[in-house]
């Protein structure tokens, strides 16, 4: 036994009384959140501070009189001699390491304000397609009496 | 056999240059070509040449076709006929109306002596609104009609010429198409005769989808405008690509082919070829055919045949087919357009099952090329005889 014939004329009816059916209202879009923080990471206080102490001290700073001051600058002078190659490569670390988070920082702002003019190009786009989605419904409602297929154009 | 014919097609892989009568002059005249040698004579070209296209040997007149004083006559012929309130003219007035309007210019002059020097037993004349035919044969001889008589609106003339009341034969391409002419026609008349048509697509389409849609369900929609054009057809398209956004929607423009995804268009070079065509009616989920060629409705047949359903417009030969073959939908209006086709994605199985029952349909009507050749010769009385077509767009 073959499967039944499906009927297309019993399919042009269900279609004809769903579209009998249509209800439709225009699409009202709230604007989309923006979540992210607003301060620039640029002016982050850390980021401040990490530019004005990045580096650190390579020679002794004793400055007093007297036995005890002498042997804390004779000291100082042998230990930053004995680490001076220890102490300028960590210099260099912080320096590049500042670098980075400043550069870090700016991308940051540039990521921010990218995704805060997507968030103003969709709420834009969003308006234009319920606008012309109004516009269509519009036309449809007027177009109702039109021929349609070959005869209309 | 000679085929007369003001526009002839030349084979080649376009599908948007050849329309639907010229595609069923050549497959008719194809169809004798087994019983006789076909000549073809037509006045297009720019000069008077001969040459061989196939199984047909083509005599260009090379003069101006003026399409207006057909136009005219016929107006004027429909006139006369709207105030008697009958349905034929008699010879002596339609002789008359010649008279007055003028034969055309001169479309089938130097015809007669290309005739002359075939000498086919028969005429087959293709088309309904000729001009000038005594240029090319003489009034009485006898003819079989392929009247081309596409699907009527208001737009229509009911005058047909010559008068389909003197052939031998009349022959029709679709159901739809006879039915028509069958109306015209005083029963006691000419035998109407639906020979059907071959309409060929390549099955090897089924094995490759095409290279832009490759890894999509798409829906296929056949629009014939440009990208650019407010027609009615151009703004369904937009409409069933934005009503579908999770649905890939491609549309075949005149100048694009353009895809859809998510409400946004991506513009790609237009579909020329009759393979890509094909391919893409054969993967697509459904092919929505906005404006059906009137005369035949192949495109829609084509994708019946690939076993893809089709969406049409109500009414027409399109709609006919459809109905007929329970392979599609049709649609009245925009809302019943976008309905049609949910139906039809959304549903997995009424779109294989309709698809099925098209095939089925037009594989027989439209498929079998034994089947066809045999009703041609049945209709024309052929084979063994000689035969002259002609033709008019």
């Amino acid at each position: 036994m073959g499967e039944a014939a499906l009927r297309a004329s019993e399919l042009v009816e269900q279609v004809r009384e769903r579209a009998n059916r249509l209800a439709w209202a225009p699409p009202a879009h709230e604007p989309l959140e923006r979540t992210l923080e607003r301060r620039r990471l640029h002016d982050h206080p850390g980021l401040t501070y990490a530019h004005r102490h990045w580096a650190l001290p390579d020679h002794s700073s004793e400055t007093g009189r007297g036995p005890k001051a002498w042997v804390r600058r004779v000291v100082g002078r042998f230990v930053f001699y004995a680490l001076r190659h220890y102490l300028q490569a960590e210099r260099d670390l912080m320096g590049h390491l500042v670098r980075l988070n400043d550069d870090l920082a700016k991308r940051c702002d540039e990521l921010t304000e990218a995704h805060r003019e997507l968030l103003d190009e969709l709420d834009s786009r969003f308006s234009d397609a319920a606008s012309s989605q109004e516009k269509l419904a519009t036309m449809l409602d007027r177009g109702v009496q039109r021929p349609t297929g070959d005869r209309g154009a | 056999m000679v085929v007369l014919a003001e526009r002839w097609p030349v084979g080649g892989p376009n599908w948007a240059d050849r329309d639907a009568e010229s595609v069923v002059v050549r497959t008719v005249a194809a169809a004798l070509a087994p019983s006789a040698d076909v000549h073809v004579i037509t006045p297009q070209g720019d000069n008077r040449t001969t040459i061989v296209d196939g199984a047909f040997k083509v005599h260009s007149l090379g003069n101006v076709i003026d399409r207006s004083v057909a136009l005219r006559r016929a107006f004027l012929m429909e006139a006369l006929l709207s105030s008697t309130g009958s349905a034929h003219l008699s010879r002596s007035v339609s002789a008359r109306v010649r008279d007055w309007v003028g034969d055309g210019g001169r479309v089938w002059d130097g015809g007669r002596t290309v005739m002359s020097s075939i000498e086919p037993d028969l005429v087959m004349i293709a088309g309904h609104l000729h001009s000038s035919l005594d240029a090319v044969i003489a009034p009485d001889a006898p003819f079989v009609a392929l009247p081309l008589c596409a699907e009527r609106d208001g737009r229509d003339l009911t005058v047909f010429e010559p008068d389909l009341a003197c052939a031998s034969a009349i022959v029709t391409t679709s159901e739809a198409e006879h039915a028509d002419v069958v109306s015209y026609v005083d029963p006691r008349g000419p035998a109407v005769s639906n020979t059907g048509l071959l309409v060929p697509v390549n099955p090897d389409v089924r094995a490759e989808p095409h290279s832009a849609l490759a890894e999509h369900d798409y829906v296929l929609v056949l629009c014939p405008a440009g990208t650019d054009d407010e027609t009615r057809p151009a703004e369904l398209a937009r409409l069933v690509a934005l009503h579908f956004p999770q649905r890939v929607v491609a549309v075949v423009h005149d100048d694009a082919l353009v895809v859809w995804r998510r409400c946004q268009a991506q513009r790609l070079d237009p579909v020329t070829r009759h393979m890509d065509l094909w391919r893409l009616m054969a993967w697509a989920r459904c092919t929505v055919d906005l404006r059906p060629d009137r005369l035949l409705a192949l495109r829609t047949i084509e994708s019946m045949l690939l076993s893809t359903p089709v969406v049409v417009p109500q009414g027409g030969r399109a709609h006919r087919h459809v109905a007929s073959s329970d392979g599609g939908l049709w649609f009245a209006d925009a809302a019943e357009l976008v309905g049609c086709v949910d139906a039809l994605v959304h549903d997995e199985d009424a779109g294989p099952r309709l698809g099925e029952q098209g095939r089925r349909y037009a594989s027989e009507a439209y498929g079998s090329p034994n089947r066809f050749v045999d009703l041609v010769a049945e209709a024309t009385g052929l084979p063994g005889r000689h035969l002259a077509v002609l033709t008019e767009p």
